[in-house]
């Protein structure tokens, strides 16, 4: 089979310049229409002619989408236009949500973060190599996973929650999100919806088609942070494979906020992805470690009970121990003293 | 003193060598790894142009740093179809996998065989370079760690928690 590979499909391309225009354009095409916003990850679908929208509805002339301001009631609201490197430059990002800065600036390379965009980053599709090399599978729909099979190369997939689909959600700005309590800005025909970030991303149980709950005519507009989590102890972690640009095998956030009185673990938010189709906010490990001390006690315990019910496949075994020793370091704050 | 002699013939095939060394730092709660340090010494003959041997020594090392830390193809073992299909996919090192500091030497020996004593610099640092930073890695974590290259983060880590190799023998590249 011969693959053109490098030569996008034909399509119209539309760039308005309100969020209003863009819906309307959403609301006429719905599913033969993709929206554009930084291309980090529409470009490989549509070179690679694996998606062949009649449409493309590209994002970066509605100003209205860019920028980061402060919000009325306190904390940010952030565009979702924005581009990464702006969230990592950002004074009050840098002061009081240092852990969106630490994850946005793990975000592959410099130059993919000048042009990727927040919104782009927390709603970019999976990185299944089978899925994303055109293969057939459930989430393409056909009806097979070729990633679970016994034979399957799968040293990126799931160990949490796989409902036939066993990829993996790759953003690193999306635990540290869910960790700082935001909120997704959502607008439609019917108008905005705000909701909470953690239930933004949805699992193949729910759609296995879609990794986030916006429909075909809808657009994330911003991202909320509120004051929640200002200036918490954070913990960001992204273990990869390389030293840059690359996705992560599983990274850790978490936001800690101390008890004023004995300085132990007062409220905690800890998620992990890329261990599931969705950022895993790992509540039964808050509720566990709350009131604790920061120590290596309290860390181990941790780390067991954030892998319970892990499900591995053939090759992401190590995923178990990587995820348990995130979470054993976010508790500590620190890595390990190691000779 | 004793002086040995090599016993190659003199017959204008040549042969050069570089021995590489390295240090590496491993992360044992991830089985992320650095390479801290890199030395490449060549014996290639005369050195005609330091600046550029300099650059094939070092530059052709960080391929062989390649194959050993991450570099690699992927295909499915029942479709034998390849997945990894992109740079990202494929993880070529990138300018902050390269060694901390890396630097290189040279004999300077002049090689009878050839009119101007030089030998060829390009391919031999390769071996030297990956072979380098294996040893190191076994040399830190003990000889049964790992069963073959590249070296990455899930496999390393499923052995540092198992506390030996969990990985089966080169059958497919992944």
């Amino acid at each position: 089979m011969a693959v053109i590979r490098d030569v996008i499909p034909v399509f119209e391309l539309y760039q308005p310049t309100t969020v209003d225009d863009a819906l309307a354009l959403l609301e006429r095409h719905t599913t033969d229409a993709w929206v554009l916003a930084g291309g980090l990850d529409s470009m490989d679908w549509l070179k690679d002619r694996l998606k062949k929208p009649k449409v493309v509805v590209d994002l970066t002339q509605v100003k209205p989408l860019n920028g980061i301001k402060e919000a009325a009631g306190g904390g940010l609201e952030i565009g979702a236009m924005t581009t990464l490197t702006e969230v990592v430059r950002h004074p009050i990002v840098r002061e009081k949500y240092s852990l969106l800065m630490q994850a946005a600036e793990l975000v592959a390379s410099p130059q993919i973060r000048n042009q990727g965009t927040i919104g782009g980053n927390v709603s970019q599709d999976t990185r299944c190599w089978y899925y994303r090399g055109g293969w057939t599978c459930y989430r393409a729909g056909g009806n097979i996973c070729y990633a679970d099979t016994p034979t399957a190369i799968n040293r990126e997939h799931a160990i949490f929650d796989a409902d036939r689909c066993v990829a993996v959600n790759p953003s690193d700005t999306a635990p540290a999100l869910v960790a700082l309590d935001a909120r997704m800005v959502i607008r439609g025909p019917r108008g905005e919806r705000v909701i909470n970030a953690e239930d933004y991303w949805i699992g193949p149980g729910i759609d296995i088609t879609r990794m986030n709950v916006l429909a075909p005519n809808e657009l994330l507009v911003a991202v909320r942070i509120p004051e929640t989590m200002a200036g918490a102890d954070f913990y960001f972690e992204k273990v990869r494979d390389r030293q840059v640009w690359d996705f992560p095998l599983v990274n850790v956030a978490s936001a800690i906020k101390p008890d004023k009185g004995n300085g132990n673990i007062g409220e905690m938010r800890l998620v992990v992805n890329a261990v599931a189709a969705t950022p895993k906010r790992l509540k039964n490990v808050e509720a566990a470690v709350v009131g604790k001390p920061r120590n290596e006690e309290t860390a181990k315990m941790a780390g067991d009970l954030a892998v319970e019910g892990a499900q591995t496949l053939r090759f992401n075994g190590y995923k178990v121990p990587l995820m348990r020793n995130l979470v054993k370091r976010a508790i500590r704050g620190v890595p390990a003293a190691t000779t | 003193m004793g002086v040995a002699r090599d016993v190659y013939p003199r017959d204008g095939v040549t042969h050069s060598f570089v021995a590489g060394f390295a240090e590496v730092e491993v992360d044992v709660e991830t089985g992320k790894y650095q390479i801290i340090d890199y030395l490449a010494v060549a014996d290639v003959g005369t050195v005609i142009h330091p600046h550029a041997l300099g650059g094939q020594v070092l530059g052709r090392s960080m391929l062989g740093i390649g194959h050993a830390i991450g570099q690699h193809w992927v295909y499915d073992q029942h479709y034998g179809l390849p997945v990894a299909k992109r740079f990202y996919q494929n993880k070529p090192p990138t300018i902050l996998d390269a060694p901390q500091k890396m630097a290189w030497g040279a004999l300077d020996i002049p090689d009878p065989e050839t009119p101007v004593g030089a030998r060829g610099i390009g391919e031999p640092p390769v071996a030297a370079g990956c072979c380098a930073v294996l040893n190191a890695l076994a040399d830190a974590l003990g000889d049964d760690m790992f069963k073959r290259a590249p070296v990455m983060v899930g496999p390393l880590m499923a052995a540092l928690d198992a506390g030996r190799a969990v990985q089966e023998p080169l059958t497919a590249h992944i």
